[in-house]
């Protein structure tokens, strides 16, 4: 009997051992490490600096305006080296702007992470989950939009159902497969995609790093603008300025530093930075003196912006706080497409008033005459000279260069010279579109090439 | 006074258990004398007993008289209280009351008393069939290796029950010995024997008796694998054990140190990524290191040791019992998701129940030689000053002075192209520096390297331990020092070791035992690398002065240009320049390490064979490291300079950072808990043997850590100032640069949980079935709970074939074979955070935001399938022995499959992936281990031992997703993984010879003679592959010899069969002014030359595709296979104790390792485990040490 009782105690001691509920390894195993699954964490990802840095770059080194010297071409990297002088030199392995440096599909991937968790996330309609869904929603909006201006052919109604676009993931699961969409579907995920985040993002973001209302119409202004739908381009221009009119008079500015921009200036509605890569852009380039020259000499962005050198070339000083270039949203640039939105509608004096409204604050005060057009015409020259000149190293350019190849009305040769060999990029080029890097075809071997490489 | 009558006669029936009885007495005898120590105060007692137990008895008398009193705790229970009283009586006749009614007898030798079960006395019948006369044979007994005389000898007569004991200068009188019997002469601890009384035979009898210390240790070996303990004849598994003695024959602080060189089926590959492998790879990705554990639980060692030879720096060797390792599926099974890289079973000291109390003292001193600077062949002062000389005149350096400082250009230069361009800027006359060449002509940087920053390594190793044992309590304490500098002054290390560990029974069936052990160590790490100052590629110009002719230090070119620091410093900001002779006076960096481990256990008999067993342990580990670094020292000038800036108003330096010292701290605090429950059933049935074990435990790892950096740090106040970290600042050049943030913080919880089981069935002692299951959970990965569990299973078997009855092989009487089939597990712990079930991120604090938000950042994506790693290992083994052990030994055979591999696989980029990791991978592998003990020479005076080991191992990536594309991917790392070769190996390009017309190197690339520009295009298929970049086949020899009290053992290593890449000329290296490989003076410089050398002419400037060509050439591939005298050890034993010697037992030593090699396959003079130019072989060291017990 004692035996008996003593084997019972005995055993009991182990079940109440073994027993114990599973929950106890449930337990995180890094203090920093997590498994997302709550608001914050969403947020966290979406705080990360990713978000805002590595923005594609290709389109804007493939751009005129700028050039550089032979030593610094070569040491580029073999894909800078190929989009500076619009060749596929083989092997293209390069994923810059893809997942490369968490590149534009790594951001979406995070947006979509965010996406499917914020689905069981607790705070369903709460105002931080709403905030970190519409950021998740833009930010991939975003990426998607850079991507279409590289990857895919410019947009052209009559062929964007059937024009490959780009592969547009929206889920987070890496086991699905993915397919080209044509441009028509990229540009419409685009669009659905802010047109979700608008209503549930604020007006007033609380940092500059995160998506706002604003932010949304810009974005919707600066797709609408390359697709050459100009009145929308105009109207959301527009809707934008109107919660967001304030710019940065530059005359307010300290000139000593060597970089006189800093970051989260007034007039930034989201920051944003393109990729440095190896210098083929920013601080390693030459700046064309004929785009040297479209700046008089009491424009504050003559010296903020550029920095001649003793060889009499012209280097960059900086196009914002140090060495990346900024390609976030402002409301110059709202201005500027608000402006040629109206000449193109011909509206002339209404452009010219956002010119000046622009110009005065870039200027030494006191020393800009506003302006006036004859024509609508004019007024449009007017509007894409200033776009020209304050947009400069932004990544915009890629996209105008695009869609005037393609409207014929404003188009430009592009030519370079790198070791006595010269290259040419003529108006509505194949080139237009970047290949698709082999590392990309060699992994997904259903994604097609683009036409021409 | 006599007890048993006349003599020393013992004329009682001597039945088979007595003899059993009498033997353990002078066992305990012997252990007894080894520790006694007591002087008696008296002789005479006083005593007062009522019904007093008899052991109250004895413990009076020990107090009064100061002898001892030996008996079975189980025999003292058929005693009679006593009833007595004495008024200062003589000892003898007090004892001669007390034991009047008792069923027991005694017997007095030395001051103590031995209790033992009373026989009849009686006459012992005369043996009426033998005709010759019965007589008395008188002798004595002494130890064959001294001729010390023996007490407590028995000696019986063989087939009669009676004797007598060896007393008093070991001599001895048996009474009347028939003609023709046999005497069997035995003393625990002694070989015994059987003399025969020829007829006639007359005279004293001198027996000489051998020493079989080593024999009680082989009595009854067990393996313990961290759960119980497996008798060697009934396990089924591979283990390898090694007793103390083994482990304390070399000298050394760490334990593993100690067993690298001898154990079988182990290997240590300094510099490889499995640096300590058991049978080879069990993983590509993951940690191959083997689990340690140390008293039942897996140690892990301090935050800072996470190198698997540093884990067990908190031990100390000395405290160690023995070291198991568990190498096959049965053996390590045990051990489930943790076993698959083999498992390293730790044992510590605890006190013996029924020990007399025992002091032991031991001192070691080792002394080791200063790292021979001239094993590494580097390019000559003339050569290098020669070829610097030539490359100004070319004009290669003037782009050191023509972008600098616009293009923030500083390249290091070295002195003499420093000179040649002060001239070349009128700085300086061409007669002035030739002046200054002409005294560097006459300098070698070695040579101050070997005044100004080397030492001889010194280290001492005191411990002293006390141990005992009654009835029912047993105790082991120990205290250790232990001190230790390296080569390099100001590195230096204290440790203090306490160790208390009691066992008590203080009811029947219960046994509770209790430890602490505490360690702490302290050390210094004030010292700079000697070799980062030598002319290897990477350091110094070879002719570069430490200190000018007086001894002070001299400014040297390492980090920047000696021109920049020079215009820089007089810009306004701290001094810039380089002097390491003066930097080691301002280093006070010191890292403190506590270590406390406590815990205790509770063994409860339920009924026989059938025990309950908890056993908790705590552990705590601190890590404090305190770096104040003192404004004078480079490293903090260079950063507060780093981030000065000019004022653009005032032209002043603005400090970002404030002048001042910079502390870096940080702490780490690990609490480990563990538990675990076992229910034990050991039991025999007649010819059925059953000895299981199952149980459950859990175990918590939690750690915190905290770091950070002061800047501006006053150690005098503690104060310290504000800097900013928060946004990027400009620097000194002009970039964009962020101050590190000053805090760290992190943690992490680890959680392992499991059940498990283990049984053996043995019939008959011939036949033994084994098998075991476990099941672990732990918090990794993040995986659904039901998905954690991981099964994973043994099975074995035993035959003692020489146990069988048609067994009649003699000269064989050993045979044993073995077979186990199973799996164990691997938790692929280094890759918890990008190899997980779900996606998760890590969070950190953001550096662009402002305020700085918090960002998480995502490690991988989501892999639901993810689970352990599994190795399959089946074992076969033969296990024999001949007669007398003379050669014994065994062979073992093993396959291992490990499947379910991390390995890596390239993803389309869309999915936002380059690649991920899942358990695609696998590995195979096989291997034998040849273990070999003979007994060459086995005399009176003299014996000459070998033990021998043999290994072999080999393994073949069998599947790995990530392809090896290119060329470059098969030469750049030894590691990555190739399908169908081994993990660790070494491909090379062929080279086709230096071309005839320019000396420049040629491959071969498609088969045809390629010039090395078209690197680039060398496809895998233009490889030449070598083979196994570690060793394949690996071993030892111990030789130990004794004579009398000397005992000589020496201990070669070998490892064959394997490749490494000697380093040459780096020609980008020598540009850079760092020198390089003397084989510059080789190097091709005239047609014809090529004949004769492999070294590449100089190419016209750095050049990175002729350096990868050439240091990836075939042409270095060396042949790494060597033998060397690992060490040697002479012992004297200067034996017990007598009059002259007070101690009980007392040892010296010498000891030497790092002896030298006595073959090496390569021809240039080559250590293959240190070859690189910055390296030395490992220097020699000799130790002397003494252990005194008393």
């Amino acid at each position: 009997m004692i035996m008996r009782n003593r084997i019972y105690i005995a055993l009991l001691c182990f079940l109440s051992m073994s027993c114990t509920k599973d929950k106890w390894f449930d337990a995180k195993q890094n203090l920093t490490q997590v498994v997302p699954q709550r608001v914050q964490d969403f947020q966290a990802m979406m705080d990360n600096v990713i978000m805002d840095y590595n923005a594609p770059y290709l389109g804007e080194i493939a751009s005129d305006g700028h050039y550089v010297t032979d030593a610094v071409f070569n040491s580029l990297t073999p894909s800078e080296k190929n989009a500076y002088t619009w060749s596929h030199t083989n092997p293209y392995t390069n994923l810059v702007d893809w997942s490369y440096n968490s590149g534009a599909y790594t951001r979406i991937y995070y947006t979509n992470l965010a996406l499917d968790g914020l689905k069981t996330a607790t705070g369903a309609g709460s105002f931080d989950y709403n905030n970190v869904m519409g950021q998740a929603l833009f930010y991939r909006a975003k990426n998607f939009y850079e991507l279409l201006q590289i990857f895919a052919p410019v947009y052209d109604s009559s062929k964007a159902a059937t024009d490959l676009g780009i592969p547009l993931r929206l889920e987070s699961d890496i086991n699905i497969p993915s397919k080209r969409a044509s441009v028509k579907e990229g540009y419409e995920q685009v669009i659905s995609d802010i047109n979700a985040a608008l209503p549930l993002l604020p007006v007033t973001p609380q940092y500059k790093t995160r998506p706002s209302k604003p932010a949304c119409y810009a974005l919707l202004a600066r797709l609408y603008l390359s697709v050459s739908d100009y009145a929308d381009a105009g109207k959301y221009a527009d809707s934008c300025l109107q919660l967001y009119p304030a710019l940065l008079n530059y005359n307010t500015l300290n000139l000593a530093p060597l970089y006189p921009l800093v970051n989260y200036n007034d007039d930034v509605i989201l920051q944003s930075t393109l990729s440095v890569g190896n210098g083929a852009i920013s601080y390693s380039a030459k700046v064309d003196t004929a785009l040297y020259h479209l700046y008089d000499s009491t424009d504050l962005r003559k010296v903020i912006l550029f920095t001649p050198a003793a060889d009499g070339t012209i280097g960059v000083r900086s196009s914002n706080f140090s060495n990346a270039p900024f390609n976030g949203l402002t409301p110059e640039e709202m201005y500027l497409i608000r402006a040629e939105s109206r000449a193109r509608l011909g509206q002339k004096d209404a452009a010219m008033s956002d010119i000046n409204t622009l110009l005065r604050t870039r200027y030494k005060t006191g020393t800009y005459p506003d302006q006036t057009a004859a024509t609508a015409d004019e007024a449009l020259a007017i509007a894409l000279k200033e776009r020209r000149k304050e947009l400069v190293f932004s990544g915009l350019r890629w996209s105008d260069l695009r869609r005037f190849g393609r409207e014929g009305r404003f188009a430009v040769t592009l030519t370079r010279t790198v070791a006595g060999t010269t290259y040419t990029l003529e108006p509505n080029s194949f080139k237009y579109t970047f290949p698709i890097p082999d590392d990309v075809i060699n992994q997904a071997p259903q994604l097609q090439q683009n036409p021409g490489w | 006074m006599k007890i048993f009558g006349k003599g020393h006669v013992l004329p009682w029936p001597a039945s088979h258990q007595t003899i059993l009885a009498m033997k353990l007495t002078a066992f305990l005898l012997t252990a007894a004398l080894l520790s006694a120590h007591a002087g008696a105060r008296s002789q005479s007692v006083t005593l007062n007993c009522d019904h007093t137990p008899l052991k109250k008895v004895f413990t009076e008398i020990r107090k009064q008289t100061g002898y001892s009193f030996f008996y079975n705790y189980d025999l003292l229970k058929s005693a009679h209280d006593v009833t007595l009283s004495v008024k200062d009586a003589p000892l003898n006749e007090v004892l001669k009351l007390a034991f009047a009614d008792q069923p027991l007898g005694y017997v007095i030798q030395n001051k103590t008393v031995f209790v033992a079960e009373k026989l009849e006395l009686r006459l012992v019948p005369r043996l009426d069939t033998d005709t010759s006369k019965p007589r008395d044979i008188s002798g004595t007994v002494v130890d064959h290796r001294n001729g010390q005389p023996l007490d407590g000898v028995t000696i019986l007569i063989k087939g009669l029950r009676r004797g007598a004991y060896s007393l008093n200068q070991g001599r001895f009188t048996v009474k009347d010995v028939p003609a023709g019997a046999v005497l069997v002469i035995s003393s625990v601890g002694y070989r015994t024997q059987e003399i025969k009384v020829k007829e006639g035979m007359t005279g004293p009898l001198n027996i000489s008796m051998e020493f079989q210390a080593a024999e009680i240790g082989n009595a009854e070996v067990t393996y313990n694998t961290g759960y119980q303990s497996v008798a060697k004849e009934r396990a089924t598994g591979s283990f390898v054990q090694l007793s103390a003695e083994e482990i304390n024959r070399q000298v050394g602080a760490n334990a593993l140190d100690k067993i690298f060189n001898i154990t079988s089926g182990m290997i240590s590959n300094p510099g490889a990524r499995n640096h300590l492998d058991i049978r080879g790879l069990s993983t590509i990705n993951a940690i191959s290191n083997p689990l340690i554990v140390v008293d039942n639980f897996p140690y892990e060692g301090t935050s800072i040791q996470k190198d698997v030879d540093g884990v067990l720096n908190e031990l100390n060797p000395n405290d160690i019992q023995s070291i198991t390792v568990l190498k096959d599926a049965a053996a390590a099974s045990i051990w489930g998701t943790r076993a698959s890289n083999g498992v390293i079973v730790i044992v510590t000291k605890r006190g013996l129940l029924n020990r007399r109390p025992s002091v032991s003292l031991s001192s070691i001193v080792t002394v080791g030689a200063k790292p021979d600077l001239d094993y590494s062949k580097t390019i000559s002062v003339a050569d290098e000053i020669a070829f610097e000389r030539t490359e100004f005149g070319r004009g290669y350096y003037n782009a050191y002075d023509d972008n600098d400082p616009a293009s923030k250009y500083y390249p290091v230069a070295a002195p003499v192209l420093e000179l040649l361009l002060a001239v070349r800027r009128g700085e300086m006359t061409q007669a002035q520096a030739d002046a200054q060449i002409a005294v560097y002509q006459q300098h070698n940087v070695k040579d101050d390297v070997r005044k100004y920053l080397l030492q001889k390594s010194i280290s001492q190793q005191h411990m002293v331990s006390f141990t005992g044992g009654s009835a029912n309590y047993s105790y082991y304490t120990s205290v250790g020092y232990d001190q230790a500098r390296g080569v390099n002054p100001g590195d230096a290390n204290n440790r203090y070791t306490l160790n208390f560990n009691n066992t008590f029974r203080p009811i029947n069936n219960l046994e509770l035992n209790g430890f602490v052990n505490y360690t702490q160590d302290r050390q210094y790490q004030n010292n700079l690398s000697f070799n980062q100052f030598l002319p290897s590629g990477s350091g110094v110009a070879p002719y570069t002065m430490l200190a000018d002719a007086s001894g002070h230090p001299l400014a040297i070119p390492y980090y920047y240009r000696q021109h920049f620091e020079d215009t820089a410093t007089s810009g306004g900001v701290l001094d810039w320049h380089y002097r390491p002779l003066s930097e080691r006076k301002y280093m006070d960096n010191v890292i403190n390490l506590y270590h406390v481990r406590v815990g205790g256990s509770a063994k409860y008999t339920i009924l026989k064979g059938l025990s309950a067993n908890i056993i908790y342990q705590y552990e705590r580990l601190l890590t404090n490291s305190n770096n104040n670094q003192s404004d004078s020292l480079f490293s903090v000038r260079n950063t507060i300079n780093g981030f000065v800036t000019k004022d653009p108003l005032t032209g002043r330096p603005v400090y970002q950072i404030p002048v001042g010292n910079i502390l870096a701290f940080s702490n780490v605090n690990q609490n480990i808990w563990n538990v675990r429950g076992t229910l034990n059933f050991n039991r025999s049935f007649g010819d059925h043997e059953i000895d299981a074990i199952a149980g459950a435990e859990r175990r918590q790892n939690s750690s915190t850590s905290t770091s950070g950096t002061l800047y501006g740090y006053d150690p005098s106040d503690g104060v310290s100032k504000p800097v900013n970290s928060a946004t990027p600042l400009i620097n000194y050049f002009g970039y964009s640069s962020s101050i590190g943030s000053p805090t760290g913080i992190g943690g992490s919880l680890l959680r392992y949980g499991s059940y498990f089981g283990n049984a053996a069935y043995t019939y008959k002692g011939r036949y033994t079935v084994s098998g075991s299951a476990r099941n672990d959970q732990n918090n990794f990965f993040g995986v659904k709970a039901n998905q954690r569990v991981q099964p994973l299973w043994s099975a074995g078997a035993a035959w003692a074939i020489n146990k069988e009855s048609f067994y009649h092989v003699d000269w064989l009487p050993y045979l044993r074979v073995r077979a186990t089939y199973g799996y164990n597990g691997n938790t692929p712990q280094g890759l918890t955070s990008t190899t997980t079930a779900f996606a998760t991120a890590s969070y950190s604090t953001g550096t662009i935001v402002s305020p700085v938000l918090p960002s998480a950042s995502v490690n991988s994506p989501n892999n639901p399938q993810l689970t352990f790693e599994k190795t399959r290992i089946v074992n076969l083994a033969l296990e024999a022995s001949s007669k007398n052990k003379r050669l014994g030994g065994s062979f073992e055979f093993y396959f291992k499959n490990a499947t379910d591999l991390i390995g890596t696989i390239v993803l389309d980029p869309t999915t936002g992936w380059l690649q991920f990791n899942s358990n695609n991978a696998s590995l195979q592998g096989h291997g034998f281990d040849l273990q070999l003990n003979s007994r060459n020479i086995v005399s009176k005076n003299f014996k000459w031992n070998t033990d021998l080991n043999f290994s072999y191992n080999t393994d073949k990536v069998t599947s790995y997703h990530q392809p090896v594309t290119t060329a470059a991917n098969y030469i750049s790392s030894d590691y990555t993984p190739v399908i169908g070769k081994t993990l660790n190996k070494i491909y090379a390009y062929r080279s086709a010879g230096l071309d005839p017309a320019t000396g420049a190197l040629r491959l071969y690339i498609g088969g045809k003679a390629a010039p090395y520009t078209q690197l680039a295009n060398a496809r895998p298929s233009d490889l030449k592959y070598f083979g196994p970049s570690i060793a394949h086949y690996y071993g030892n020899m111990m030789n130990t010899f004794f004579y009398r009290r000397w005992t000589l053992s020496a201990n070669i290593y070998y490892k064959l069969n394997w490749y490494f890449r000697r380093p040459s000329i780096n020609y980008s290296s020598l540009f850079s002014g760092f020198g390089g490989s003397a084989d510059y003076a080789k190097r091709w410089q005239k047609p014809g030359d090529e004949a004769i050398t492999n070294v590449p002419a100089l190419p016209a400037g750095a050049d990175f595709n002729l350096d990868q060509a050439y240091q990836y050439s075939d042409v270095l591939v060396t042949k790494g296979d060597y033998i060397r005298l690992q060490d040697i050890r002479l012992n004297y034993d200067l034996g017990k104790g007598n009059r002259r010697w007070p101690f009980q037992s007392t040892q010296v030593f010498l000891y030497m390792n790092n002896v030298g090699i006595l073959w090496k396959a390569n021809k240039y003079g080559l250590d293959p485990e240190n070859y690189s130019l910055i390296a030395y072989p490992s220097p020699r060291t000799l130790s002397a040490g003494v252990n005194v017990n008393f």
